[in-house]
């Protein structure tokens, strides 16, 4: 596994292709979904090009703090987790621009951000980057090629992928569904619980007790449960006696 | 919209622009810093020079952008918004363009020079 597809002379990277679908996705779903709730194309147009410009610096960034400053933006890693985090604080700076397209914005991106990791991730499996832990029954794999030899490992990245592609339809259908608003915290506190408890399955955690990532991944599932338990009180406030 | 409006929404055009073209003067001057003076390249202090230069440099790029947008979001009908707004977007195809262009020209180098390679005796991949 792992490595370069090639076409006819061509070699074509697995990641880069995977990513690129992910962002189309991802920015396809919010634009539907925004344009279905009425707002307009400029509002849309603006806010997701600070998405995709926040989204990748966040991306890049996550990798510079992780090394201690000692790459720039254009060497470091790209980081799906501090991607993630480049992203909501886009839809943060956009809601103080604009407090009309704050919810819509809010409750169409958190919806997208397991559609975006699910696919991006395939990319990861293909690459052979963010494998797993050792291991050695069914669907075990290994990646031997003129950069990586490893294996054979858990295949997180496949995991990662269908639970968080689960976690989308899961999406979809509480969207459908709802009535008090809690789509978006409802998502964000399923992504977190995921990711923090699938991070234990990948390499990075051998030998450690809680990872950079999983730290992070408390702190949304912390300001989901905020989030939930506010609307909560809120309804309650709003519902007749 | 008021001249105070179209003032206010010239101004922030002004500074979103200065944003954007502020890191490129900021990186060359970095880049001389680093390459003529032999005593900045020290290993591990130029890495953290050109690690923050280039997240300072993003800052500012994001800056702009942010600007921009709240002067298409609040007074849409600025013309210096307007303006800019396609000045970036061109700007932004023609970086993309050119970043697909190279990174074909790079693959295609790289085919080339790994089909040369498979003919060496002794070449493993």
């Amino acid at each position: 596994m792992g490595g370069v597809w090639t076409i006819g002379d061509f070699s074509i990277e697995p990641y880069p292709v995977a990513f690129l679908l992910s962002f189309a996705a991802g920015f396809g779903f919010v634009f539907r979904l925004l344009r279905k709730r009425g707002q307009t194309l400029n509002i849309i147009g603006c806010s997701l090009a600070l998405i995709l410009v926040m989204t990748l610096y966040g991306a890049r960034l996550y990798g510079v703090l992780a090394s201690g400053f000692q790459k720039s933006l254009l060497t470091s890693g790209t980081s799906s987790l501090g991607g993630a985090m480049g992203l909501l604080l886009a839809v943060f700076l956009m809601g103080k621009i604009c407090p009309g397209v704050r919810k819509d914005l809010w409750m169409a991106c958190c919806m997208a951000l397991p559609l975006m990791y699910g696919i991006a991730k395939t990319g990861c499996f293909l690459a052979g980057c963010c494998y797993g832990i050792p291991y050695g029954g069914p669907l075990a794999v290994s990646y031997q090629n003129s950069r990586i030899q490893i294996g054979p490992v858990f295949p997180i990245q496949l995991l990662e992928s269908a639970v968080f592609l689960l976690i989308f339809l899961v999406g979809l259908q509480l969207y459908r569904g709802e009535k008090s608003g809690s789509t978006a915290s409802w998502m964000m506190l399923l992504c977190a619980a995921a990711k923090f408890g699938l991070e234990f399955l990948r390499q990075e955690h051998v030998g450690r007790l809680i990872t950079g990532n999983q730290w992070v991944c408390g702190a949304f599932f912390l300001a989901a449960v905020i989030s939930l338990l506010r609307e909560g009180k809120r309804q309650a406030g709003e519902s007749p006696e | 919209m008021s001249p105070e409006e179209n003032k206010r929404a010239n101004i922030l055009c002004a500074i979103s622009l200065a944003c954007e073209v502020g890191p490129m003067f900021f990186n060359g001057i970095l880049s001389v810093l680093l390459t003529v003076n032999g005593g900045w390249n020290v290993g591990k202090a130029q890495a953290l020079m050109e690690s923050i230069g280039s997240v300072l440099s993003g800052l500012l790029f994001i800056a702009g952008i942010v600007l921009l947008i709240i002067v298409r979001v609040k007074y849409p009908k600025n013309v210096f918004g307007k303006v800019l707004m396609w000045v970036y977007i061109v700007i932004g195809v023609i970086m993309l363009l050119l970043t697909i262009i190279a990174i074909l020209f790079l693959v295609a180098a790289c085919t080339a020079c790994f089909q040369e390679l498979r003919n060496c005796p002794g070449f493993l991949f």
